[in-house]
């Protein structure tokens, strides 16, 4: 757990370069010696991670089974810290595991809790101090941001590839650390060399595959009949070993080079290939031929991803205890004797004598071959939540455990190279490659003469990570862990640094110091403290109460690169004797730097500039009732402190709120959000020990003005159906403010017209003959209006005259184009004349004839105007 | 009893008079006008006169009942078709009438007539086209006639008006026509009521009376030897409405083999206007045809009325 601990926070610094941690400091110092520090903006807000002891727990459980750990917080007596901090929720990191539930609490993963409380209640470190000081807690910590460690390749699919890094962040059923921690190794020794060779006994690797060609060798057919095919277990398979790194595409592998330099080399040594008449069924060939054609032709890694099939249970534990024997255990005996030697013997590859790795199985039974062949490197399968996958074989024939993956939820599979692709994958097949790849790394790291394949073996076991030995599938495949497995040398402590203090605070710098046997020292721990004798012959790995201490990563920083760090929360205007020791990542501390002598200052208040154009203090900013300004606030603490800003808006007006982008504070004032008036916000910071300073921001809302008509609209003819026009509102109506109008409009037939405003223009489009009455009313932000109202005539062109509505119950409408007197006649259906009347009439003026006191009955109008006599059929109901 | 029915029937005419007095509509507020047009040629080319014709009793049934004893004929049965006001708004008309002359002393008519009219563009109240109608009217009625006294005969007509003006918008409306008729010698004379009957409802509900009058009618026949003769119409309406409305027709006729006609109506207020008419017809065997034509000033809707039919008497 440790370990993974480490490789998460290894991964952060890279990128950060410098940052405080306790992550890397000895398991032995308590959490009271050792608070931690450092600044909160590294940490996820308002959640801690806490470890209880099984007393508690038990007490815990008992009020989560009551109702909630929070609400019903009696057994465990926490009440009063929950209420004090506000706490949220309480809940396992790892869930009841169902079947698993037994050995997930045999791990102790059941007493781990992640506590979510309100941000504004505590620091996360104040937070996490309170749960520290309980009886029962043992391991109370803030939850540190994860970066994604993928800035260091740049292929789009490896935020995907958990099973090589793993921040949890892909979803709640991957736990962060459960990959095989690779990137430092990336970062601090090799991403895989040509010289190594890896012999993939398997299905035909897909040798043009975009993210394998460049790392493909060669390849050899132990199919009867058939030359190397590109097969889709096989190409998973070489794609987790050697997938191409840092070519903007797909995926990456474990020893697949870094872009610039290539990676290890691939050899397919092909012993399945799909049956055509039945692709569910593989056709098999010689796989001890293939294994003894690897160490004939190069390879010095022999990756096996494929085991004997047995017709029952007992079948195969009969096999299992009978052992290996036949072809394929010589050719393994053949391949470990001989691979990367010459026919005399010589070593002439980069390793002396070769390794096989073996997938350990699919059929969750202790047994399996020939993986558990003692000879072999036998691998069983982990999934994204450092649990022993459902289908693994298990036992102590087990050597490592690598990430196999669970494809029954989403990404919890290893994602790796297909033909013509990417997919997800699980199985011990998809676990065994992890390791090949590792040792191809490691070969390709340490190899050379005299470099054996003993050595590899047990730096790739010995560096494993053994915390999880309750998954029966070996210690977990470490990459990091490997490769500075048997450190014993402590880094070159540091010989000279600087130390200035910063209020309360002391920042110290230094350069990075080399590592005999692990290049470079992994981390620096920094202390601090007021009694000098404190820091004589100091156990590093259980410091007094009196020292304070912080943690640097040296990340991907190089010996000589210049590093820095900080001692947080010190006391004000104290003496402190301080100092840096470098460890490595076996936990090997080099001796204490000589002690230098600092004393800390004053604390300052924060200081707040208001940068906003125009602005001075005092004076008033003016705000139109419309307007929404934001107002950017730079509230910075030159002593490095947490600042908390408090603002009192003075109106409803104004709101604000930290801008993450910027860093900013941000005062918006919304102008009609408040009466028209003078008033005064003030902006007061606080640092975390109580400094404090003030600013007032004084601003005037303008009283609004109302938008006013300056041009009525005429009314409008369109001429055929589909006419558009478009009416600048700015002619008409204005705004003495300069607002924006909203404008509502409404048609009394929509069926007729169709307005789209757009801004400050109304587009009109004529969509039936007909009119429509329209009213515009154009509102300011605080609803004040004016209307305009018009007509709109759609006419059509073929008919100049037109009585409305036909039948009629009541009033007839006869309207024409242009205003001309106009003489019209209404004849009942026997020839009465019934109405006769010569009056104006144009089409936004027609006449208008009663017809109530008609009966009902078919009746003729004749219409003449312009010295044209129309006449048409009206009914009167 | 036929002292009673005469005292009845002047009853009932007096207060036709009596009424428009109390009662005068606008233009217009009469329902169902077309109930008095003139629809067979011989009445057509005549002015619309007919109401005591006697030689073109088969359309009794649409005027006077009680016309059928004194007709010449024992059955007349008769057919026209007429192109209504085809210069501004044409209305087809088809229409048919039959009359039985029961031994000079009973009558008995049935007449029906249908009319197509122009189609019209439905609008809303935007002025947005909607489609088009067609309306249409009809009408059908039956006649009994009685001579009680040998210088007086009692008719009455009892008529269905039916107007569809839009789909789904149909007016219905019973009218009736009452006659006391005398002939003396060559004189005839009739008095009654025309189109009395129920009123028609609005959409909006208002009640609109029919097109009724108290009618007079005489006429004149006249025998010049034996190949020659004249006939001579005179009717007066006098309308509920309180339009008053005349029209006097002649028809010479040769040889009862040809004859050519002539009248004048003046309309005044009533819901049928004033025009002139000509016409002709020939008989041969009992069978006649008969044309009539309407001429009308330049502004009348009836300009270029004409009435074509065909009919056969015995």
């Amino acid at each position: 757990m440790k370990r993974s601990s480490l490789s998460i926070i290894s991964i952060i610094t890279a990128i950060l370069v410098s940052s405080c941690s306790r992550e890397g400091l000895p398991e032995q110092q308590s959490k009271e010696e050792a608070p931690v520090q450092g600044k909160e903006e590294i940490f996820e807000q308002g959640v801690i991670e806490v470890k209880f002891d099984d007393t508690l727990t038990e007490k815990i459980e008992a009020d989560l089974k009551a109702g909630g750990a929070v609400t019903k917080a009696t057994s465990s007596g926490l009440f009063d810290l929950y209420s004090s901090m506000g706490i949220i929720s309480m809940e396992r990191i790892f869930p009841y595991a169902g079947k698993f539930e037994p050995r997930t609490r045999e791990a102790g993963l059941h007493r781990w809790y992640r506590v979510v409380y309100e941000p504004s209640a505590a620091t996360v470190t104040k937070a996490a101090d309170s749960f520290a000081g309980l009886p029962g807690v043992e391991y109370a910590e803030p939850v540190r941001k994860k970066k994604l460690a993928a800035a260091i390749f740049n292929d789009p699919d490896f935020h995907n590839q958990w099973h090589y890094y793993n921040d949890g962040s892909l979803s709640s059923r991957h736990s962060a650390g459960a990959d095989i921690n690779v990137v430092p190794v990336w970062e601090n020794y090799t991403t895989g060399n040509p010289d190594v060779i890896v012999s993939v006994v398997d299905g035909g690797i897909d040798r043009n595959h975009e993210d394998i060609k460049a790392n493909y060798y060669t390849g050899q057919s132990f199919v009867k009949g058939y030359g190397v095919e590109a097969h889709g277990h096989g190409t998973h398979v070489a794609g987790t070993i050697a997938a191409v790194n840092n070519n903007g595409i797909g995926v990456c592998g474990i020893a697949g080079g870094n872009g610039k330099d290539k990676g290890v080399r691939l050899m397919s040594c092909q012993i399945f290939v799909t049956n055509p008449d039945n692709p569910s069924k593989d056709i098999g060939g010689s796989s001890s031929e293939a294994i003894k054609w690897g160490a004939d032709n190069g390879a010095v890694i022999s990756q096996n991803s494929w085991g004997y099939s047995y017709e029952t249970e007992a079948d195969a534990k009969k096999a299992h205890e009978q052992g290996l024997s036949g072809p394929d255990k010589d050719a393994i005996d053949y391949f470990i004797k001989n691979a990367g030697l010459d026919e005399n013997g010589n070593q002439v590859g980069p390793m002396a004598g070769g390794v096989v790795i073996f997938a350990a199985g699919n059929d969750n039974l202790p047994y399996g071959l020939p993986a558990s062949y003692e000879p072999v490197i036998a691998v069983g399968s982990m999934t994204s939540q450092f649990t022993r996958a459902p289908y693994s074989n298990y036992g102590n024939w087990v050597d490592i455990a690598a990430p196999g993956g669970d494809t029954s939820y989403g990404q919890g599979g290893v994602l790796s190279t297909v033909p013509g692709g990417y997919d997800w994958y699980q199985g011990t097949s998809m676990a065994c490659p992890h390791v090949s790849g590792v040792a191809a790394l490691i070969v390709s790291y340490f190899g050379g003469p005299g470099f054996t394949n003993e050595q590899l073996k047990e730096k790739l076991l010995g560096g494993a990570r053994n915390e999880f030995s309750s998954m029966r599938i070996g210690p977990v495949m470490d990459a990091y862990g490997a490769f500075t497995y048997g450190g014993t040398i402590a880094p070159e402590p540091v010989t000279s640094f600087s130390a200035e203090a910063v209020s309360n605070n002391i920042d110290m710098t230094w350069t990075v110091t080399r590592d005999d046997d692990d290049r470079k020292a992994f981390g620096y721990i920094l202390v601090a403290t007021q009694n000098r004798t404190s820091l004589e012959d100091i156990n590093f790995r259980r410091l007094p109460s009196d020292v304070v201490s912080q943690t640097v990563l040296v990340g991907d920083l190089n010996v000589g690169d210049e590093i820095s760090g900080r001692i947080t929360d010190l006391d004000f205007e104290e003496t402190y004797y301080v100092g840096i020791a470098a460890y490595d990542y076996n936990q090997n501390y080099s001796e204490l730097s000589a002690v230098r002598t600092v004393r800390t200052l004053s604390n300052n208040p924060p200081e707040i500039t208001v940068e906003y154009d125009g602005y001075e203090p005092g004076n008033v900013l003016q705000i139109k009732s419309f307007e929404t300004v934001r107002i950017p606030v730079n509230v910075a603490d030159r002593d490095g402190h947490d600042v908390s800003i408090n603002l009192t808006p003075g109106s409803d007006a104004v709101k604000g709120a930290a801008d993450p982008s910027s860093g900013k504070y941000v005062l918006t004032i919304t102008g009609n959000a408040a009466d028209p008036g003078t008033y005064t916000a003030t902006l007061t910071a606080t640092d975390s020990y109580g400094a404090a300073v003030s600013e007032d921001i004084n601003y005037e809302i303008l009283p609004n003005r109302a938008p006013v008509i300056i041009k009525e609209l005429e009314n409008m003819i369109f001429t055929y159906i589909g006419e558009k026009t478009a009416i600048d509102m700015s002619a008409y109506i204005h705004d003495p403010d300069g607002e924006h109008l909203k404008f509502d409009i409404y048609i009394s037939d929509r069926n007729v017209l169709h307005i789209n405003p757009s801004g400050n223009t109304l587009h009109m489009t004529a969509l039936n003959y007909g009119n429509s009455d329209v009213t515009i009313t154009a509102s300011d932000s605080r609803n004040e209006s004016c209307t305009l109202a018009f007509s709109v005539l759609i006419k059509d062109p073929s008919s100049s005259l037109e009585l409305y509505p036909n039948p009629v119950t009541d009033y007839l409408n006869v309207r024409t184009g242009e205003e001309m007197e106009t003489r019209i006649v209404v004849m009942s259906a026997s020839g009465q004349t019934v109405y006769d009347k010569t009056a104006p009439v144009s089409a936004f003026s027609p006449a208008k004839i009663d017809m109530t006191a008609c009966a009902p009955g078919r009746y003729s109008v004749k219409v003449s105007y312009g010295g044209n006599e129309y006449i048409r059929s009206i009914v009167k109901l | 009893m036929k002292r009673d029915i005469v005292r009845v029937f002047i009853s009932v005419v007096c207060a036709g008079f009596m009424f428009p007095a109390a009662v005068s509509a606008a233009p217009g507020s009469e329902a169902m006008p077309f109930a008095r047009i003139a629809r067979d040629p011989v009445s057509a080319a005549m002015g619309g006169t007919g109401v005591v014709s006697t030689s073109a009793s088969a359309y009794a049934s649409f005027r006077n009942a009680a016309a059928i004893p004194y007709a010449k004929n024992t059955l007349d049965v008769a057919a026209a078709y007429m192109n209504w006001q085809p210069s501004v708004s044409p209305v087809q008309d088809i229409s048919a009438g039959a009359a039985w002359n029961i031994a000079g002393k009973f009558g008995i008519a049935a007449g029906f007539s249908y009319g197509a009219c122009e189609k019209y563009d439905i609008m809303d109240a935007s002025g947005k086209a909607a489609g088009s109608f067609s309306p249409s009217q009809v009408q059908a009625g039956l006649g009994l006639a009685w001579k009680f006294l040998p210088f007086l005969s009692l008719g009455a007509n009892v008529k269905y008006l039916g107007n569809t003006l839009a789909e789904g918008q149909s007016y219905g409306a019973v009218a009736s026509d009452v006659f006391l008729m005398t002939k003396v010698a060559g004189l005839k004379a009739a008095v009654g009521v025309s189109s009395l009957g129920s009123k028609v409802k609005s959409a909006s509900g208002a009640g609109f009376s029919l097109p009724a009058s108290a009618t007079l009618g005489l006429g004149y026949g006249l025998k010049a030897g034996k190949r020659h003769g004249v006939d001579i119409l005179v009717d007066a309406d006098y309308y509920f409405s309180g339009a008053f409305a005349a029209a006097v027709g002649a028809s010479y006729t040769y040889n009862d083999l040809v004859s050519v006609r002539a009248g004048y109506r003046y309309g005044g207020e009533s819901v049928i206007p004033s025009f002139a008419s000509v016409g002709a017809g020939v008989k041969f065997f009992g069978v006649h045809i008969d044309v009539a034509y309407i001429i009308a000033t330049g502004g009348s809707p009836l300009r270029n009325t004409f009435s074509v039919g065909a009919g056969f008497s015995f």
